[in-house]
């Protein structure tokens, strides 16, 4: 058997002990001195017992610091139900992890029985495999089962299945009075779903903000016109943009090595002084904060420090300015739009002037776009 | 060419190889003579080598070499005449 064994040596003359152990080819590793009467070292694990005799018959104490794997399992050799009882535990324990043992569905609300349902129909359970669980597929469909839900999100993180649902819409106050219903925001129609009213517009359409999606009137077999409130909805492609602006220089100061300073007052009442600026061009600000003698009262003693500089415009790095650029478009647009946070987005950079360039994430979503619009 | 040994070897003659000043191979050593973590002392054919250092650990001890690890200040040698 190889490996090493790390052993505690306590007693006089370890010098004497590691010569018998040369005298026996006997190599030791990592001697180092424990304590001043005693050695760690390591030898190799055939040759233990053997060095543990010479050890005790040399009036040495002997402690077995670190077994190690490979000592471990030569004993369990002959424990051989526990090491197959082990290695068939790590065997379970490795299957185990190829399944989904948890699926959790979070902020549901009212949905929580339609979404139960939906994992029923998909044959989404505990135990199923992992490979067999396609999350984008499943998000997909559910946000298109579920068209009041603002958004799905769904994940597999290991053994557990998130689903989460953003706080469902409230429903639309339907107002009273007949009229048509109207786009809430450009975008291109996939599903329009008419409850009363007649559509104005088919899939595939590209409708602008405003747009009549639905008719406020139906006709009958005579073609005459009956004045109704429209309802529907209208799922559709719609694209959330944010533009950002960003300078590509940045100026560079050095100081000229002149300095001057004034002292402040701050009291309760505002801040005073009785000196004035350097007349510098540019300068840096530095304030240092003094005790004032009698520290009850309640002035503040400030000594400003203005150093003056010069200035540089400096050309920064274009990939460095642009990749700052798109993070912060990117960031501008999950603080308008939330939902996109998960979704990949496009960027476009353009140089509108001299030093200055614009970038617009885009990010593409679905939601029903359909409300009420004006009474005709 | 057949038959060829290093001096040093033919002659049982110790050798020491510093590696910077972390690492000491020292060959042909005849046994150690005392161990502390400041100063190790091996026994040669005639006469002593004696290394000082901080925190000096034997990381292998072998019939033909040894290895000495740590912070590596002085090589002395105390040979017989």
């Amino acid at each position: 058997m190889k490996g090493w064994a790390r052993l505690r040596l306590e007693g006089l003359g370890a010098e004497k002990l590691l010569n018998t152990l040369l005298q026996k080819q006997i190599r030791a590793a990592y001697i180092k001195r424990s304590k001043r009467r005693g050695i760690d070292l390591s030898v190799p694990v055939d040759k233990q017992k053997q060095v543990e005799m010479l050890a005790q018959e040399k009036g040495f104490s002997v402690t077995v610091l670190n077994g190690g794997l490979r000592q471990m399992l030569y004993g369990m050799k002959k424990r051989w139900a526990l090491g197959a009882g082990l290695a068939l535990g790590l065997c379970l324990a490795a299957l185990s992890l190829q399944f989904v043992w948890l699926v959790e569905v979070e902020d549901a609300g009212k949905y929580a029985g339609e979404v139960r349902l939906f994992l029923q129909d998909e044959n989404i359970r505990s135990g199923i495999l992992q490979s067999s669980v396609d999350a984008a597929y499943l998000q997909e469909k559910l946000q298109w089962r579920l068209p009041k839900v603002k958004w799905v999100w769904v994940k597999q993180e290991g053994v557990r299945l998130r689903i989460r649902l953003e706080e469902g819409v409230a429903a639309r106050e339907q107002p009273a009075a007949a009229g048509d219903v109207v786009a809430a925001m450009d975008g291109v129609v996939e599903r329009l779903t008419v409850f009363s009213g007649t559509a104005a517009c088919k899939e595939g359409d590209a409708v602008q903000k405003g747009q009549v999606l639905i008719y406020g009137w139906e006709e009958d077999k005579e073609g005459n016109k009956t004045p109704v409130q429209a309802a529907g909805e209208a799922m559709a492609r719609v694209w959330a943009e944010k533009t950002i602006r960003m300078q590509t220089w940045e100026m560079v100061t050095q100081p000229t090595g002149r300095e001057e300073s004034r002292m402040l007052y701050k009291t309760p009442f505002g801040t005073f002084t009785f000196e004035q600026e350097p007349d510098y061009l540019m300068a840096d600000r530095v304030w240092e904060t003094y005790a004032m003698p009698g520290a009850w009262l309640p002035v503040q003693l400030i000594r400003e420090r203005f150093v003056e500089c010069s200035g540089e415009y400096t050309q920064r790095e274009w990939e460095q300015v642009t990749l700052e650029a798109e993070k912060a478009a990117k960031e501008a647009l999950v603080r308008a739009w939330p939902e996109t946070a998960d979704i990949d987005k496009s960027i476009k950079i353009s140089m509108i002037e001299r030093g200055i360039i614009e970038v617009a994430a885009t990010a593409e979503l679905k939601r029903d776009i359909a409300q009420y619009g004006q009474a005709p | 060419m057949a038959g060829f040994l290093p001096e040093e070897i033919r002659t049982g003659k110790m050798r020491v190889v510093l590696v910077g000043n972390g690492e000491a191979l020292v060959e042909q050593h005849r046994g150690l003579i005392s161990y502390e973590t400041e100063e190790i002392v091996f026994r040669m054919l005639k006469g002593q080598v004696r290394l000082q250092g901080e925190g000096m650990v034997i990381a292998s001890f072998g019939a033909m070499d040894a290895r000495v690890e740590g912070k590596i200040k002085g090589v002395f040698l105390e040979a017989e005449a």
